[in-house]
């Protein structure tokens, strides 16, 4: 068996090579809580809270803290407790996640879109004054240790870490996962919530609801958050380099990434993006499997054929419809760009990739071939290639 | 905690807390636990529910000084003796560190009873 996946797939990316151009002003609260809807004719709706504070943001000495104020969403506030949030939520039939990304932490509800008005407001009370009580520090901690540990234990999740610390080794390499020995507190919770939960770090996203509705909502629900100002990261700095992870897995996994600033194209992050192969296949097939991978894209520095231009085009255009199909993707993908400020439709990226040319392609992947390449290997290390045997 | 309580129209009123706080001053040094070096919160009974999860949601200090301050009672019931008028505890020491931690989950409690006891219907 023989996987090739693009990383790209894997690392929850959005697309902001349409920035220039078709920038369009985001609707804001009064104090700066930025607005996006996606009015679909579904009987759901789904809220989300998005707030620019990320793994990235960590501050040093407090790595993992940013999984901690993931986990303590929908606790004890001043309004709410806990027990309240979850017991209405299920009374209305409406399902909360949390999600840590290395941008940014979101809570999301879906619901019935009659019910979207409770949501904003617990949304509300959670930014504004969520308890962080330190009897709940101990669950909380429990469940994180219990993410942390399945994270480890998944080949996918520990490559895609351990390719972003040798990247950008701080900043977006700083992990989405607590380590087992972060220390933090609840007063360093409260302090991280004090300078992060603030307005202007903040988006609403929904969908299925008009963003005049949901506007009006967030204008009383938010009413009581500070406007603090916006997330401003240090630069992505890439570096790259060589990790090899021991792992007792019955098969290899190789990632090779190729960091990238801010350019023409940007997946990735706010200004830096990782682009990159993952493979992953038995410990025998292993070094070929990255070898067909980097040859490929070798191959597509020097030059791309019109016929695979064409199909490489035709695939991009159904991925990226696509991703506005589906609620989770329409929600990153609302989220993203309201933090950045522009928006972009569903026609307008389509439109956008008709003006590349297969001859962009293969400068793009030259551009990405000069810069030192990242390499993960995890599984048997000693049955896995050195980064040397690929390239 | 329940029963009828008028404490808070007493603190509300000059009168009142006038003539009673004296009242209770002397009823509270004359139930003891001051002499044994304990507080208030320190003699509330321990066997419910709502007080075992109070004590549960201490801050590891406040707890560690509440054994600490319960080993020196028994010291001094083993010994037959009491704090002398220096090392009592002293009546603005005495403070209730652990009544807001019970009312809070008082509160809690009885949220979960009204949930498990909810009567939904269609609107």
């Amino acid at each position: 068996m023989l996987s090739i996946t693009s990383a790209r797939k894997t690392l929850n990316l959005v697309p902001t090579l349409l920035k220039a151009g078709y920038a369009t002003a985001v609707s804001k609260t009064s104090n700066g809580v930025k607005i996006a809807a996606l009015d679909e004719s579904s009987p759901t709706a789904s809220v989300s809270l998005v707030i620019n504070a990320g793994s990235r943001f960590e501050p040093k000495d407090k790595a993992g803290i940013a999984h901690f104020v993931k986990n303590y969403g929908f606790k004890n506030n001043g309004k709410r407790s806990a027990f309240r949030i979850a017991r209405e939520t299920e009374l209305v039939g409406g399902v909360l996640s949390s999600n840590l990304g290395r941008e940014t932490i979101s809570f999301t509800a879906e619901c019935l879109k009659e019910d979207v008005p409770y949501f904003v407001e617990v949304f509300g009370d959670l930014v504004a004054q969520t308890k962080f009580a330190e009897h709940e520090l101990h669950s909380v901690a429990t469940e994180v240790a219990a993410e942390c540990h399945l994270a480890e234990s998944t080949p996918e999740i520990a490559v895609i870490d351990a390719l972003h610390n040798a990247a950008f080794r701080n900043g977006l390499g700083n992990s989405v996962y607590a380590a087992s020995y972060s220390d933090i507190s609840t007063e360093d919770l409260k302090k991280f919530a004090s300078q992060n939960f603030v307005a202007n770090k903040v988006a609403l996203v929904a969908t299925g609801v008009s963003e005049a509705e949901l506007k009006s909502l967030a204008d009383s629900a938010f009413s009581h958050v500070a406007a603090g100002s916006a997330a401003k990261a240090e630069g992505a700095k890439y570096y790259g380099g060589d990790v090899r992870v021991a792992h007792n897995s019955s098969v290899g996994h190789v990632a090779i990434g190729h960091g990238a600033q801010i350019s023409a194209f940007n997946y990735g992050y706010s200004d830096a993006g990782l682009f990159g192969v993952y493979a992953q296949a038995s410990n025998k097939d292993i070094t070929e499997a990255a070898k067909v991978a980097v040859a490929s894209l070798k191959a597509a520095a020097k030059s791309v054929s019109a016929d695979e231009f064409k199909r490489a085009l035709a695939q991009a255009k159904f991925e990226t419809a696509a991703r506005y199909e589906s609620r989770t993707s329409t929600t990153e993908i609302l989220a993203a760009q309201a933090l950045q400020g522009h928006k972009v439709t569903a026609e307008e990226s389509l439109a956008a990739l008709d003006n590349v040319q297969a001859a962009d392609v293969s400068k793009l992947a030259a551009k990405f071939l000069s810069s030192k390449p990242t390499t993960v290997v995890l599984g048997q290390a000693s049955a896995l290639p050195y980064p040397e045997a690929l390239f | 905690m329940s029963g009828i309580t008028l404490v808070n129209q007493v603190k509300a009123s000059k009168f009142l807390s006038g003539i009673l706080t004296p009242v209770a001053s002397a009823f509270v040094n004359a139930s003891g636990y001051r002499k044994l070096g304990m507080r208030y919160d320190d003699i509330l009974r321990e066997e419910t529910d709502i007080i075992r999860e109070a004590i549960n949601r201490l801050p590891e200090n406040e707890s560690y000084e509440r054994f600490y301050r319960m080993k020196v009672a028994c010291q001094y019931s083993l010994s037959h003796t009491i704090a002398t008028k220096e090392t009592a505890l002293k009546p603005e020491d005495d403070i209730r560190y652990l009544t807001p931690i019970i009312d809070e989950v008082a509160a809690e409690f009885a949220e979960r009873e009204d949930f498990n006891n909810i009567k939904s219907y269609s609107k």
